[in-house]
């Protein structure tokens, strides 16, 4: 379903813009803003605060996260930075640091 | 999960940005690039950028190939090929070995095609970044030629009223070579007395008019019973070509 894939081997260094599903397997740093769905692989790295819909993190992220339905860390995900997101899913083995607010 | 979709999009697992998707920056990377959205900023790819019939890249492009069917503007370098396909446009100048043009496509902008590889390219590119040594801006500065010192009637010293003066015959690295008139006096300056007479000098060999030589006779009066300078000596008789190096 996802359209756009950043390859492991991109590194983009700025801003990511628009309307439909994302995955990261590269590095982004910057900004994004989308309205659908992110999902960041094991192999992604995001230095960048986020916003979209929803976001699946299976890799690093660095930066603030606001989704405005959901936001699941998988496990073996580095986060750091704060989540803002009405639902949010943190699984076994994730690491997490920052602050969590759910009235967003 | 997504792997596998991202396996069926690219096929080799390249980068796709969808047709909503709009990145702003730089994008570098080791593989494939598809751009079906658009791209601001610059690329940097060690492979191929393709760019879909819909995708616009306003950007500098630096890649192994880019096969473009959509829009670019900004200059392409590529270091193997450059394919227009029919309906792409591209604004800007192409440097590559190869370049395909199909029909249809519009393209707007110069071309450089090097024909040895990188290296070639690199070379050109240096040789138009440098520019060519400045030979005429230092010569004036610099005192004349070797060959001159054997016409000391020629001396200009004058011309280079120094610093440098106070060192006589000082040969630098920086080649600013002094010669002085053997009738000057060790340590005496060619200062400011004798400025006014080269230009003296100068109307002289213009006008060839003794009368333009007696304001002079009489500027030099003084300055001979200064004791300075037989300056007569130094300026060139009316008919003898002077080169001006100011």
């Amino acid at each position: 379903m996802a359209n756009t894939v950043i390859g492991s081997t991109i590194v983009i260094d700025g801003e990511i813009t628009g309307d439909e599903d994302l995955v990261i397997q590269g590095t982004v740093k910057g900004r994004v803003s989308l309205r659908e769905n992110i999902l960041v692989e094991e192999s992604g790295v995001l230095e960048a605060n986020v916003e979209t819909a929803t976001i699946t993190i299976h890799g690093t992220v660095t930066g603030d996260v606001h989704a405005t339905e959901r936001a699941e860390l998988k496990s073996n995900c580095r986060v750091v930075g704060d989540i803002r997101a009405p639902r949010v899913l943190i699984a076994d083995g994730a690491s997490f640091k920052g602050s969590v607010d759910m009235d967003a | 999960m997504a792997r596998t979709q991202s396996q069926v999009v690219g096929g080799t697992g390249s980068t796709v940005i969808g047709p909503e998707i709009r990145v702003l920056g730089r994008v570098t990377g080791e593989e494939d690039l598809h751009v079906q959205g658009r791209i601001d900023g610059a690329i940097a790819l060690t492979e191929t950028l393709y760019v879909a019939a819909g995708g616009i890249v306003a950007a500098e492009v630096d890649a192994l190939n880019v096969v473009v069917s959509g829009v670019i503007v900004g200059n392409v370098t590529a270091r193997d090929c450059v394919t227009l396909h029919a309906g792409a446009k591209l604004v800007g100048d192409i440097t590559a070995p190869r370049l395909i043009i199909a029909d249809g496509a519009a393209f707007k902008g110069s071309v450089h095609m090097v024909g040895d590889g990188e290296e070639a390219s690199a070379a050109r590119w240096a040789a138009r970044a440098r520019p060519a040594p400045p030979r005429r801006v230092a010569a004036p500065e610099r005192v004349p030629v070797p060959p001159r010192r054997a016409t000391p009637a020629h001396v200009d010293p004058p011309r280079s009223p120094k610093p440098a003066a106070s060192s006589p015959t000082s040969a630098d690295d920086e080649t600013t070579i002094i010669v002085r008139h053997r009738a000057l006096a060790d340590g005496e300056d060619a200062g400011e007395d004798t400025s006014p007479k080269p230009e003296a000098a100068d109307v002289a060999r213009f006008r060839g008019v003794a009368a333009t030589r007696a304001p002079a006779r009489g500027a030099e009066a003084p300055a001979a019973a200064k004791g300075k300078l037989p300056a007569r000596a130094r300026i060139p008789k009316p008919g003898k070509r002077r080169v001006n190096r100011r």
